[in-house]
């Protein structure tokens, strides 16, 4: 007698297809369910026409996408877009050498080291961007330090300007970027370092040459994970730009949250995932493709 | 003949362990020069003081004549081919052999580049593989790569650290021969690092026996495989028989050795170090027979075959002689009636007094 459990496995073995599609569901799911049919449901509201009090009137319309045209999403757009490759460029200034740091001279300590770089992800989100509101203040430590010390008479304003949404934005997102850039130079290989130094390689020749190629992956995942959140940001705009700063994400959210105008507000989402998609995609290629992969492994 | 690399009173210590203990050597101009011994003697750190990929911490390294303890690796004329080949993954093969004369050759035309790659891809025989990126080449390919990287520049000295390893054994045979090849086209001196001692044995002009940082024995194969002068040497180099005893003077004259045992052993030696000596004895000198042959042999021993091994062109017996002591013999196949004694026979093992080998300690 073969129990039901073994008749189950054996009609899996035989269908191969059926066997791949019970495997896959879970991963079928979840992408369904959490993924595409948010977005749809998102594209679907795009097509609606908002009513009285944020209702929102299951009419289709084009409307909101003749409303989106707008000139300043677009200069908003492109605001958000220097902020956030700005960002970029900064975790990776700041990322790189820590991550090189930690992967070659962290020994034993690696893993406290790593869990240092993810350990602010404990804390709530908000609280520390009221920290960092205390610290670019007026009467924070950094005014106030650098007055004790003469350097200025008056506060410089760090708060509410470009400055403090970049700040706000490279310290939230740098472990984003530290991660895979650590995980890609870990893996690198220490012996083509020393294949490079006795081929006759100085050390700075062996960093352009070998380690920086060889981790090009880490940079563009790592790229890619700061970028995509950075640029709809709402909260770090929202607290530490103040109304001076205005962000694309922040535009969105006033949309949905501030007009109760939930159409209007899906179809600018939609945009900004287009727009976003459509500059990503050179450099996805670039980090995506397999030859890329096979550089990686 | 002069030396490219010389060792002089060279130490090298990891934190509490002695990785080369006073290591003297010298190189000559052009040979194939093997270090062998177990892992974890200190044969590849040898290798990499030579490289500079490591810096000594007593002694001094003499590359050509000069002291380089304070060159860095980048400036030395010496190239390593590693033992995973650590050919560089984001770049083609033609890329890899030129990394190190881009560095070497600034100012050097596109064409001098790819002529002078190409040359040193056609010493290893894969010209044609300069657009190939490593990962599509097989294992054999990628050792040749990796030994045209570190031909393409010249350097005084080539070092190949554990170079066949990862091959299966047919192609090992065929780099060994490969690697002999190329030597001798290019007359660069190698130092081949192996733990193989018959590789060693086939390709070097010379060997060192490596253990526990030490070397043991630096001579040609013939004198390191018959003359082996300790007993680590002996053992390293395929099984031996050893007998440690006093020596006794015969009343003709003779010397004899004579082990805690009883056993009674002919010998032909001038003893170097007073009365109690170590013999030793390769397995291949020592006969197997039953009486009827007649075979005479200065020393001979009854005993019992314990066990037989079949190795093709040898037979291999364990013997246990009459007083306990256990004795490796082997014999050639082509002695059909010694190599077909079963287990349980009754033999006598014999040799003459001058197949014995001193051992100094």
């Amino acid at each position: 007698m073969t129990s039901l459990r073994n008749r189950l496995l054996l009609y899996l073995r035989r269908h191969e297809r059926v066997k791949i599609g019970v495997l896959l569901a879970p991963t079928t799911f979840w992408v369904v369910a959490f993924t595409l049919l948010p977005i749809l449901i998102v594209l679907y509201y795009s097509f609606l026409t908002s009513g009285l009090w944020g209702m929102v009137v299951h009419e289709l319309t084009l409307d909101n996408y003749r409303e989106i045209i707008d000139p300043l999403f677009f200069k908003l757009f492109l605001r958000s877009f220097l902020l956030a490759a700005v960002t970029v460029v900064l975790c990776l200034a700041a990322g790189y050498p820590l991550a090189y740091w930690i992967a070659f001279y962290g020994g034993r300590y690696k893993p406290f080291l790593v869990f240092l770089v993810i350990l602010p992800f404990w804390s709530s989100y908000l609280v520390r961007l009221y920290a960092w509101m205390t610290i670019l203040s007026d009467h924070g430590i950094i005014n106030s330090g650098l007055q004790l010390i003469g350097l200025i008479s008056e506060p410089i304003p760090l708060l509410h300007n470009e400055f403090a949404v970049v700040v706000g934005l490279t310290y939230t997102y740098l472990p984003m970027m530290t991660l895979p850039l650590y995980a890609s130079l870990e893996r690198l290989d220490r012996r083509l370092l020393d294949a490079a130094a006795d081929l006759g390689a100085a050390p700075a020749t062996q960093f352009a040459r070998v380690t920086l190629p060889l981790t090009r992956g880490g940079i563009i995942s790592g790229s890619v994970l700061v970028f995509v959140p950075a640029i709809g940001e709402f909260l770090v705009p929202d607290l530490l730009g103040g109304a001076k700063v205005m962000m694309i994400g922040k535009f969105i959210t006033m949309k949905f949250v501030g007009l109760r105008d939930w159409p209007l507000g899906s179809a600018f989402s939609l945009l900004l995932m287009v727009l976003v998609l459509l500059v990503l995609v050179p450099y996805l290629r670039a980090g995506g493709s397999p030859k890329a992969f096979e550089e990686q492994l | 003949m002069s030396a490219t690399v010389e060792f002089r009173h060279v130490t090298k210590r990891f934190g509490d362990i002695l990785a080369l203990q006073d290591i003297s050597l010298c190189l000559e101009n052009g040979e194939f020069f093997s270090v062998i011994g177990p892992s974890g003697c200190g044969k590849t750190t040898l290798l990499k003081l030579i490289g500079g990929l490591l810096t000594p911490d007593a002694g001094e390294i003499l590359i050509d004549g000069k002291v380089v303890n304070d060159i860095p690796s980048y400036r030395r004329s010496s190239n390593i081919v590693f033992q995973n080949y650590a050919l560089f993954p984001h770049l083609n093969v033609f890329e890899n052999v030129a990394f190190g004369l881009r560095l070497q050759m600034t100012g050097a035309t596109a064409s001098e580049l790819r002529h002078k790659a190409d040359k040193a891809l056609g010493v290893v025989r894969l010209e044609d593989f300069g657009d190939r990126m490593p990962g599509q080449l097989s294992g054999g390919q990628q050792q040749r790569v990796a030994v045209a990287r570190a031909l393409v520049l010249r350097p005084k000295v080539i070092m190949l650290d554990e170079p066949l390893a990862a091959l299966d054994r047919k192609l090992r045979k065929e780099m060994q021969a490969e690697l002999r090849r190329i030597h001798q086209e290019v007359g660069i001196t190698f130092v081949y690092v192996t733990h193989d001692h018959e590789v060693a044995m086939s390709m070097s002009d010379r060997l060192a026996v490596m253990d526990h940082g030490i070397i043991e024995q630096v001579g040609d194969p013939d004198t390191i495989y018959h003359r082996p002068q300790t007993r680590f040497v002996a053992e390293f180099m395929g099984a031996s028989n050893i007998f440690e005893g006093e020596i006794a003077e015969q009343t003709d004259g003779a010397r004899a050795l004579r082990t805690a045992s009883g056993l009674t052993i002919d010998v032909d030696i001038d003893p170097s170090s007073g009365k109690t000596m170590c013999l030793s004895l390769r397995p291949e000198l020592i006969d197997v027979y039953t009486p009827d042959l007649g075979i005479p042999h200065q020393n001979q021993y009854q005993g019992e075959i314990v066990s037989r091994i079949f190795l093709g062109n040898a037979v291999e017996y364990v013997v246990r002689l009459e007083t306990d002591d256990i004795i490796l013999s082997r014999v050639p196949s082509r002695q059909l009636r010694q190599s077909a004694y079963k287990p349980g026979d009754r033999v006598t093992a014999g040799w003459n007094r001058d197949c014995c080998n001193e051992l100094k300690h």
